[in-house]
Formats: C-alpha cells, sequence, structure tokens
C-alpha cells in the first residue's frame, strides 16, 4: 500500500517545485539576414577572413581590390584587424571561360593562403561565384573558391 | 502490512484517497505541465520574432567595423521597448540601458556565432527572464549568408508568465485538494454503503451466538452480501428447529419421568405402610423370613426415597420449585440437620450462633444432610461442620479425612445417577443427593462447590446469600 502513496506525492513534489526555471542554450530559426551597400572586402581577424564593407559608390573589381591591396585603415587595426595582402599587389581582373583570373604582380606561389583567402573572397564578393585563379607571369594559382559561412 | 489492521473503512478510505490523488496529480501535473509549456513558449516565440524582426531592420549596413555612434543607434532601436538590448562588435559594445554584455550568459554568448536566433531563460535579479541573441548576417551575391561580426542581444523579462504559471500551478493544488476530499466524502459514503449491511449481519450473528434462535438478518437486494445474509438465515432457521426439538424431546422425557414417579408414589405409600409393620415384625420371624422381611423393607424405604428424589428433581426441572423463606438461625438449623439424622456425635462441628439468614429451612436441610451424609460415606472421620458468614452470604463448609475426590469426579460429582464407585451397594442412594442440593443452591441464588483440601480429604462448601436471594 505504501508504494500506492509514494507514487502520486512524488509527482505532485515534481510539479509543484517547478515554475519558470532556467534552461540550457535553445537554438531557433536563422539569424536575421540583410543586404549591405558597399565594397566587400576581407580582412583577417583571428585568422579568419573578416567581412568589411568601405562606404564607396559602385566598385568595378580592379577598384575594390586595390582598396583591399591598401590594408585596414586605423579604425580597423584597433579593432585587430589586419591584411596579409602585400601593398604591392597591383591586380587586375579578368573573365576567362566562365572563371575569374586575376592577374598579380607578385609572385603567387610566395603568397600566403591567407592572403589568397582574402582575394579570392573579395574577387567573388564583388563579381560572381565563379571560381578564381591567381596568375602571375607563367604561375598560376587557382581556380579557388571562398570558404562558406556557416560551413557546411 | 499495516492496511490489514486499518478495518474496512479505513482501508476503503485509503483506496479512494490514493485514487482521488493519483488521477487528480496526474490530470492537474499533465495539464500544469503543458500549459506551461505553451505559455513559455508563446512569450518566447513572440520575444524572438520581434527582436529578429527589429534586428532586420538595422540592415543595410553601409559600414563594417560600424562606428561606436552606429552601434550606438543599433542598440537604442532595439531596446526602444521595455527589454533592454546590448551590442558587440569584435569587443565593443553599446548598450540601451544599463545592461552589460557580462550578464548575457556566457554560454549564449558562445552559441551566437552558429548563425542562428539563440536563447536561453535565466533568473536575473531574482526573476525569470529570456535572453536571446543573434548575430547580424548579410546575403552574399552567390546567394549564401555570412556573418557581419555584428551581435545583438536582449533580455525580457518573464515575469507575466511566471505570475500565470503560478496561478496555474495554485489552481491545480487547490483542485487535487478539492478532489481528495471529494474522495475522502465518496469513500465514506461506500464505506457506509457497504458497512451497514456488514454490521447488521455482525450484530445478528453476536444475537444468535448469545442463544437468540429467532435472530434473522435483514436481505436487501441481491448482491454477494444478500447472500451471505440469506445463508444466514438458513442456518439460523434449522439450527433453531434442532434445538426446538431437542427441547421438546428434553421436555417430554423429563415430563415422563415426572409422571412415573408420581404414578409410583401412592403404591409405595401403601407398601411402606406394609412394610413397617413386617419390620415391627422381623424380630420374631424365624431365621430367614425375618432378613428377608428386614431386606423387603430396607429396599422399599430406598425405593421411596428414590421416588421423592425423583419428584424433586421434576419440579426443579419444570421450573415449579419455590422457595418458602423464612429467618432462621443456621447454626441452630444446621445442628437440627444432625441430630434429627443421628450424626451428631459422629461430626466435628463449628457452628456459632447468632448467624441469622433468610433461608428456605426445608431445603437448607435437604442441602446440609446431603452433604454431611456423602462425607460420612465416602470420606473419612474426623469430619468437620464449619459455618461462617462472609459479608452478605453464609457459608457452610464440610470436610472429611478420606482420601479426596479424583479430578474426573470432581468434574462430575454433581451429575444425576453419578457414582464414583461402581463397586458401591445400591443401598447407598441413587446417586441423585448431590444433584438435588446444587439445585437448591442455585434456587437461592448461592452455589455449591466440591473441591479437595490439603493434606488430603475432600472439602465441599455451600454458600448461600444471607438477604434471601433470588
Amino acid at each position: 500500500m505504501k508504494r500506492w502513496i509514494v507514487v502520486p506525492l512524488l509527482l505532485v513534489a515534481f510539479l509543484g517545485g517547478c515554475g519558470v526555471r532556467p534552461s540550457g542554450v535553445i537554438t531557433g530559426g536563422p539569424a536575421p539576414t540583410g543586404k549591405v551597400d558597399g565594397a566587400r572586402i576581407y580582412l583577417i581577424s583571428d585568422g579568419e577572413p573578416a567581412l568589411v564593407l568601405r562606404q564607396s559608390k559602385p566598385a568595378t573589381p580592379d577598384e575594390v581590390l586595390r582598396l583591399l591591396a591598401a590594408g585596414p585603415s586605423d579604425a580597423e587595426r584597433s579593432l585587430g584587424l589586419t591584411t596579409e595582402v602585400p601593398s604591392g599587389l597591383a591586380p587586375k581582373v579578368a573573365l576567362e571561360d566562365g572563371a575569374t583570373v586575376v592577374a598579380v604582380g607578385t609572385d603567387v606561389r610566395s603568397l600566403p593562403v591567407l592572403a589568397v583567402v582574402q582575394i579570392v573572397c573579395t574577387v567573388q564578393a564583388t563579381t560572381s561565384s565563379a571560381p578564381v585563379s591567381l596568375v602571375s607571369g607563367g604561375q598560376r594559382r587557382g581556380p579557388l573558391t571562398c570558404p562558406r559561412y556557416p560551413p557546411s | 502490512m499495516t492496511a490489514w489492521t486499518l478495518g474496512l473503512r479505513g482501508r476503503l478510505l485509503l483506496a479512494f484517497a490514493v485514487l482521488g490523488l493519483t488521477t487528480t496529480a496526474l490530470v492537474a501535473g499533465v495539464s500544469y505541465g503543458q500549459a506551461r509549456t505553451v505559455i513559455l513558449q508563446k512569450a518566447q516565440d513572440a520575444a524572438v520574432v520581434s527582436l529578429v524582426d527589429q534586428a532586420a531592420r538595422v540592415l543595410p549596413l553601409r559600414e563594417l567595423p560600424p562606428s561606436q555612434d552606429q552601434l550606438d543607434a543599433i542598440a537604442q532601436n532595439l531596446g526602444e521597448g521595455p527589454d533592454p538590448a546590448v551590442v558587440a562588435y569584435r569587443g565593443r559594445t553599446a548598450s540601451s540601458s544599463d545592461l552589460s554584455l557580462d550578464e548575457i550568459p556566457a554560454e549564449l554568448r558562445g552559441e551566437v556565432t552558429g548563425g542562428r536566433v539563440v536563447w536561453q531563460r535565466v533568473t536575473m535579479g531574482g526573476g525569470p527572464w529570456l535572453a536571446i541573441g543573434t548575430q547580424l548576417m548579410t546575403e552574399r551575391p552567390d546567394g549564401g549568408t555570412e556573418p557581419t561580426g555584428i551581435e545583438v542581444y536582449r533580455m525580457h523579462a518573464l515575469g507575466d508568465e511566471q505570475r500565470s504559471i503560478d496561478q496555474l500551478a495554485a489552481l491545480a493544488w487547490s483542485t487535487g485538494s478539492a478532489s481528495l476530499v471529494l474522495a475522502v466524502l465518496l469513500a465514506l459514503l461506500a464505506a457506509r454503503g457497504v458497512l451497514r449491511p456488514v454490521r447488521e449481519l455482525g450484530r445478528a450473528a453476536r444475537r444468535l451466538g448469545e442463544g437468540d434462535l429467532r435472530t434473522r438478518a435483514t436481505v436487501r437486494g441481491t448482491d454477494e452480501l444478500a447472500g451471505v445474509a440469506q445463508i444466514f438465515n438458513q442456518t439460523a432457521e434449522r439450527l433453531e428447529r434442532q434445538v426446538g426439538e431437542l427441547r421438546r424431546m428434553e421436555a417430554d422425557a423429563r415430563r415422563f419421568v415426572a409422571d412415573v414417579s408420581h404414578e409410583l408414589r401412592t403404591p409405595l405409600a401403601a407398601m411402606t405402610a406394609v412394610t413397617d409393620v413386617l419390620d415391627e415384625e422381623s424380630a420374631r420371624l424365624p431365621g430367614d423370613a425375618g432378613k428377608a422381611a428386614r431386606l423387603v423393607s430396607q429396599e422399599t424405604q430406598n425405593l421411596a426415597q428414590l421416588v421423592e428424589d425423583l419428584i424433586e428433581i421434576s419440579r426443579f426441572d419444570a421450573g415449579t420449585a419455590a422457595l418458602s423463606l423464612d429467618d432462621l438461625d443456621v447454626g441452630a438449623a444446621v445442628r437440627a440437620t444432625l441430630r434429627s439424622r443421628g450424626w451428631t456425635d459422629q461430626v466435628e462441628t463449628e457452628l456459632p450462633d447468632g448467624i441469622v439468614a433468610r433461608l428456605d429451612p426445608r431445603r437448607l436441610d435437604v442441602i446440609v444432610a446431603n452433604m454431611v451424609g456423602n462425607a460420612l460415606r465416602h470420606g473419612a472421620a474426623p469430619v468437620t461442620v464449619r459455618l461462617r458468614a462472609p459479608a452478605g452470604w453464609v457459608e457452610v463448609t464440610v470436610a472429611d479425612h478420606g482420601s479426596g475426590l479424583p479430578p474426573d469426579v470432581l468434574a462430575r460429582a454433581f451429575d444425576r445417577f453419578y457414582k464414583a464407585d461402581t463397586a458401591r451397594s445400591r443401598s447407598d442412594g441413587a446417586g441423585l443427593g448431590l444433584a438435588i442440593a446444587l439445585a437448591n443452591a442455585r434456587l437461592h441464588g448461592g452455589s455449591l462447590v466440591a473441591g479437595n483440601r490439603s493434606p488430603q480429604g475432600a472439602v465441599f462448601t455451600l454458600r448461600l446469600p444471607s438477604g434471601g436471594g433470588a
């Protein structure tokens, strides 16, 4: 008989102790998404490419790449944004057979990986999602694609 | 195991209470839980949707990284309502009120970078709050999305929901208590309905056990208890019939004995008269003839005594024996009895004068004569007769110094026609003496008890109420 009393008592005690209690993290729908104006370039933050918007008129890919090669502003630098792209890049974007080819003035072999990522992402954000190849002289790197976010 | 000591009513009450409590707890508990979930979910969803809508309106961004002014503007925009908001971008924060980023749970901040809206219920300032966080995303030209690095957080108070849920809990508690009370009331009702026939049956059985054979139980309806009552009634009826039959047969037998005794009385009286004459003449009769005449005379006397005893017993059996009480000095009465039987010299007496009681002198004489006669016949000298007067009683004790009474004799000493010694000669009496003595004692409302005393000898104790008895 005693067992039968325990069941409802436990139930009542269990439910009676509940109000609004702290919970764990609950994941909902996708984060709000919107368009951005201005030129999109990618600088480096904590070893990862980070989106930076520069206020400007609609710009050509060459102009955007030049903005990238110019490096972060003082304000950006103070927030920890850096770049790996050498300032003497002298880029020139051209389209070849549905792929984007960026001719640069420096040796593509010696470019750091992050710099390549920065260039590829910036070009893709400005032109199209077509793969990007880097060429300098007879040397070629790519075709490459900007790593997706969130990684899927 | 303790339940079985509770009785039927207790067990019924317990069962109903447990049933009611379980059902209520389940129903109330489940609906409470459901309602709580719905209330919380609704509130949370509304708060989340509101934040997402407002955050989407912040876009499109013109500049990234944003200036502090821009962050402040976003924070103010999101914190317009009652809920404080805080905005963070790579270590820089802006808040719509005094809410700081540190108050947002680190766990939540860690999950924000996953690109989805996340929320968490926390306790802040003693009350429940909902912390919602998300990152602003932008569309890429290729259709994908990427984070801008701007994280927005907003706290939403759940005080109203807490109050609603508390009300629900209070309602559940009161419902549970009410249903418990109801269950107990129902159990009491049910117990009464079931227990009343059981109690009646029990009462009837007790009355039957006490000898009231006409007792019948009330048969109500056609349920199991009614069946039991019916069986009870049939049993009682059969018992009554059989006992009645036995009683009738016994009464017939007693009447027969009484009738026979009465019929024998008259011829015996005549015979006694004749044998008295024979007795007187026997001395003059020669040899065997004289012996035969004395034998006939003796046996006739015994027969006459037996018939008198039987008639006396029949009166007791028929209930016609009546006391004729008189105030008498008990010591003197006992002495008279001994004297009239010629036993004065054979008996040691201790009979103080002045003990007066209201008794039937003839019956007292019969009892004392039986007791002393028995002691003289079966016991060994010296036989002592002692009279005492405890408060409200007179007590006559007759003791001998023989071998005492064996246990089986002790148990049956007062039975009719019981003779302890089967080899005993017939002239010693028919074995009705003590039965008559006991009946006489009882008629007075007293008692006659046989026993043994130490070191040896039997003792018969007569106790009669001194006030006249029943």
